[in-house]
């Protein structure tokens, strides 16, 4: 028991200085917890086997031992065949797929540049067996090879935008907006040729692309690329129909925008230009951290986030590499029809949240219920409990809701245990209660 | 006899506001609750200055909260040369190149200091990558905040005093209405000519009251404008008046004052064995334990919420169990010295609860949203708390029990032996509230969550008391515990239980049950348990001395 004490107790230390994960990992799932749990229980045998023959004065104590029995069997049921993940769905879609922390590692190829197919998806644990220089993990493709070549179990990912060859690229402007109170540098990038991107500052937009046909009237200025040094700007006023003025400019220039006193001086422009991110290691866990993978592929290193995708050019192919927690089908969708959110008076924090939802399963049978805390949605032998919700950062109005589902096939055993465990422990207790007494 | 001299200290401060008061019961809108200007007040200048009333210099009168608050609004240049900000931190300290023993500093000490804005810029790195702030960076953390809320209360923008029915926010002194703005104003001449007079040595008594009950007039008709702003808003202030009593009553200090006479007594009575005398410990116990049934009363009402919700709550509501349980055991056994076990740790609870407001926050917090299921809350965190409470009364019996041991184990073993007995009921009492408070624990979290166990700290850690006080019932049970380790469990084991109880929010600060997640008091935490294990090892050396003593004897 001391030594379960122990375990457990450096498995809070393992979670305060990292988190809830790394401690499953390194401690509550690890083989020396298991161990241990497997000698409590042929202990607790033995101890009851020991009293054999049994005589009534045994059996509350037989009960209390056989309920922990029960007990642990349950979670090791609930270990091996449940499942724990989580969920995001937006307001007013569907989400079936429910994201679990197991990772794998998944690879699609094309060979004629259009239709990609998956040669490969393996799980793959990094975080207790993690890639090195020494010790690569390498992805064996025949003429190509992939080589992960490090790890890193909390990296924050730094945007950086980089210069291109590629033609399909869009551009990026670093901008700075100035006037007496403000002075604010922006970045913007496109993600392709001829897409529009913007900032938006409020009550004012910048975006880099073309003038679309339809605009509302509003205080904005549209950068478009010209040539490589020169974008046209193009300047509205809310109340003006006509644009206020337009021109062309190169890095360096100042344009008067005419909306409260703002300078717009182009700090950087890159015709032609891709998003990239730096991974900058960390100690510990942090909300910004997250698991990432040094991949290098002919003499090209990159890293890859969890959860996002790269693509690669072989000799007569190009892949799409992901590495990404497993998904699994719920086997229903999960519609968000609404989302509610009530706050303490006067302030930003959540009182209470709710998630109108509906789920429906393809034999028609369907539930349409209100998920909030405490109140979760039973369906299908899952538990989808309402854990969090994400908000727009410029308006702090909820987008989407996160939620965590559950599946535990060890439950009924658990509650088997315990009830056993605690009958035992009445029974106990009544019977020294009577020896006591008779005494 | 006993009860009428309570009740009329009782009702002798629920009666009678003094004139020149009714500004302490001016609703405000803060942290997401409406409370009385009374509350705001204490919490306000307790962020900023440490404590609840201010003390102006060594042996002055101390001024209360609600005047030093509203002075900030009236007259902010009259506290740029008094040492109002309290910064404890000696790293902070240094880094400001201020004196380390000094606690209160002027506002041009703090803000001013070459190195305050570096300082703030650390604090802005470190929150940008989003990791847990140190003691360190909380303190700095603290500093900002009380830079924030003295200039947002002398600029008038932190007291929100009147709603209106578009938005859920009040406003804000500077966004009163241009038509209600005079009726403010009327306030503040009122509290400038009051004060004055106040401070004034030839003004009569006539023309302090006269200009007291003024100031209650103004005060009272911008309540009236505020209230017909929005009727509906305003209910929400219905219980300002019952806050400032239970303010002013202090039901907890009052407990443990009975406590403390009920202690001497029983300490009395115990070491010179007298049979008489038991009936006045009762009485003072049992008025003590209704004073804080009252003051549990009060909370609940207030709060609208079972008292268990963060740890000044729950350190209370234990000081509550170990009173109830010595009272049960004293009942069964009258052996005199469970009673004392229990009062001296009801006492001591209170105390510690009383007197640290910094790591035990008393103010009544909103409560996170998870949390909101009060039917779970009561059944799961109460019965884990008063186990804690029966963990308290053993730990508290066995320091008792090991004194003698220090003493002469010989001579007072049938004492010992009571105090043994008593130890072992309280882990029984705790176990049995333990363990199904685990379970039900786990019960809520299948039910809400869908998950029955989660490795979570706190879970985790009330797993490792309830296995190390069923390790000490075992070893007890085969014989492996005579009665000094009985004791010295009673001692030992509740580490575990702080650590469960206080560590794993102060310490740890990780899990999904660090709600009351803060830091501070660690240091006295840590000497409090260390100096109880160096003194279990005294006590064991001392009576194996005198043992072996003994046998070279005969």
């Amino acid at each position: 028991m001391a030594v379960i004490a122990g375990l457990i107790a450096w498995g809070t230390i393992v979670e305060a200085q990292y988190d809830a994960y790394a401690a499953k990992k390194l401690v509550y799932d690890g083989w020396v917890m298991w161990t241990v749990m497997a000698l409590l229980v042929y202990n607790l045998t033995i101890v009851v086997i020991d009293r054999w023959p049994w005589k009534l004065r045994h059996y509350p104590f037989i009960t209390v031992h056989a309920g922990l029995i029960i007990l642990i069997m349950g979670g090791y049921v609930t270990y091996k065949y449940g499942l724990d993940g989580q969920m995001v769905v937006n307001i007013n879609s569907k989400n079936n797929m429910v994201s679990v922390p197991q990772t794998d590692l998944v690879l699609y190829a094309t060979f004629d540049g259009d239709r990609y197919s998956k040669i490969i998806d393996r799980e793959v644990d990094f975080f207790l067996h993690p890639p090195t220089e020494d010790k690569p993990y390498i992805l064996d493709l025949g003429e190509d090879r992939i080589v992960i070549a490090d790890y890193a179990k909390y990296a924050r990912l730094q945007n950086k935008v980089k210069a291109t060859q590629d033609n399909g690229a869009g551009s990026s402007i670093r901008f700075q907006l100035m006037n007496a109170v403000v002075k604010q540098v922006e970045q913007i990038t496109q993600a392709k040729k001829d897409r529009l991107a913007s900032y938006n500052l409020g009550p004012a937009k910048i975006h880099l692309g073309s003038v679309p046909e339809k605009r509302e009237p509003q205080n904005e200025a549209y950068l478009t690329p010209v040539n490589d040094e020169k974008v046209q700007y193009t300047v509205f006023h809310k109340d003006l129909a006509k644009p206020y003025k337009t021109g062309q400019m190169k890095i360096g220039d100042v344009v008067e925008t005419g909306w409260m006193g703002l300078e717009l001086r182009l700090l950087d422009y890159l015709p032609r230009a891709i998003e990239d991110y730096e991974v900058i290691r960390s100690e510990r866990p942090s909300p910004l951290t997250t698991a990432a993978v040094k991949i290098i592929h002919k003499d090209i290193e990159k890293w890859l986030a969890l959860n996002d995708i790269v693509k690669l050019f072989g000799e007569n192919s190009a892949y799409l590499l992901s590495y990404q927690n497993r998904r699994l089908p719920l086997g229903f969708d999960l519609h968000l029809k609404n989302f509610e959110i009530q706050r303490y008076q006067g302030t930003m924090r959540a009182m209470e949240y709710a998630s109108h939802v509906e789920a429906l399963n393809s034999d028609g049978l369907s539930a349409e219920v209100t998920i909030s805390m405490n109140e979760p949605l039973k369906f299908m032998g899952y538990t989808i409990y309402q854990a969090s919700y994400q908000e727009d950062e410029v308006t702090g109005e909820p987008i989407s809701s996160v939620f965590s589902i559950n599946r535990d096939p060890g439950r009924w055993l658990k509650y088997l245990g315990s009830l056993v465990f605690s009958l035992g422990t009445v029974w106990l207790f009544y019977q020294r209660r009577k020896k006591a007494t008779a005494a | 006899m006993k009860k009428i001299f309570f009740l009329t200290l009782l009702f002798s401060q629920l009666v009678f506001a003094s004139v020149g008061e009714q500004i302490r019961y001016l609703p405000v809108q803060d942290s997401g609750r409406v409370k009385p200007f009374d509350t705001f007040a204490k919490e306000t200048l307790e962020l900023v200055y440490g404590k609840k009333t201010y003390k102006p210099k060594e042996g002055a009168k101390s001024v209360e909260a609600y005047w030093v608050v509203l002075t900030w609004m009236l007259s902010p240049e009259s506290w740029v040369n008094r040492p109002l900000f309290e910064v404890k931190h000696h790293e902070v300290l240094e880094k400001l190149k201020l004196p380390i023993d000094k606690k209160h500093f002027t506002g041009d000490e703090v803000f001013k200091s070459e190195n305050f804005s570096s300082l703030m810029q650390e604090l802005q790195n470190k929150r940008d990558t989003k990791e847990k702030l140190t003691p360190y960076y909380q303190a700095i953390q603290r500093i900002e905040n009380q830079f924030f809320v003295f200039r947002e209360m002398a600029s008038g923008r932190l007291l929100k005093v009147y709603p209106v029915n578009e938005q859920d926010a009040w406003l804000s002194v500077t966004e009163l209405p241009q038509d209600i703005q005079p009726a403010f104003l009327d306030v503040s001449k009122n509290i400038a000519s009051y004060l004055g007079l106040t401070a004034d040595p030839e003004a009569t008594s006539d023309q302090i009251k006269s200009a007291a009950e003024k100031l209650d007039e103004s005060v009272l008709h911008f309540e009236e404008l505020a209230r017909q702003s929005s009727p509906e808003k305003y209910k929400q202030a219905g219980k300002v008046k019952t806050e400032v009593q239970y303010n002013d009553i202090h039901p907890f200090r009052w407990a443990y004052i009975f406590y403390l006479m009920a202690s001497l007594v029983l300490i009395f009575i115990w070491i010179r064995n007298l049979d008489s005398g038991m009936p006045l410990a009762w009485t003072l116990v049992i008025i003590g334990f209704v004073i804080q049934t009252v003051g549990f009363g009060f909370r609940v009402y207030l709060a609208e919420r079972p008292p268990v919700t963060n740890m000044y709550e729950t350190v209370v509501w234990a000081s509550w169990g170990v009173i109830l349980f010595a009272m049960v055991l004293e009942a069964m056994y009258k052996y005199k010295i469970l009673l004392l076990g229990g009062s001296l740790m009801g006492l001591f609870a209170l105390i510690v609860a009383d007197t640290a407001p910094a790591v035990l926050d008393p103010s009544l917090q909103p409560l996170e949203a998870v949390l909101r299921s009060n039917y779970w809350l009561i059944v799961h965190v109460m019965t884990i708390t008063i186990s804690y409470a029966a963990f308290l009364l053993a730990f508290g019996l066995g320091d008792l029990g090991l004194l003698y041991y220090t003493l002469d184990d010989k001579k007072y073993a049938d004492k010992i032996q009571k105090i043994t007995t008593g130890v072992y009921r309280s882990m029984q009492i705790g176990v049995a509230f333990l363990a199904p408070g685990i379970i039900l624990g786990g019960i809520w979290a299948d039910y809400s969550w869908g998950r029955f166990w989660g490795w979570d700290p706190k879970e985790t850690w009330a797993l490792i008391a309830l296995l190390g006080y069923i390790i000490v019932l075992h070893a007890r049970l085969v014989g492996w515990l005579k009665n000094f380790g009985m004791l010295a469990s009673g001692v030992i084991t509740f580490s575990l239980v702080i650590m469960a109880w206080y560590g794993v929010n102060f310490v740890l600060g990780a899990g999904l049950h660090s709600y009351g997640f803060g830091a501070g008091g660690v240091e006295y935490v840590s000497v409090f348990v260390g100096l109880h294990f160096l003194f279990v090892a005294y006590s064991y050396v001392i009576s194996a001395n005198r043992k072996s003593i003994d046998k070279k004897a005969t």
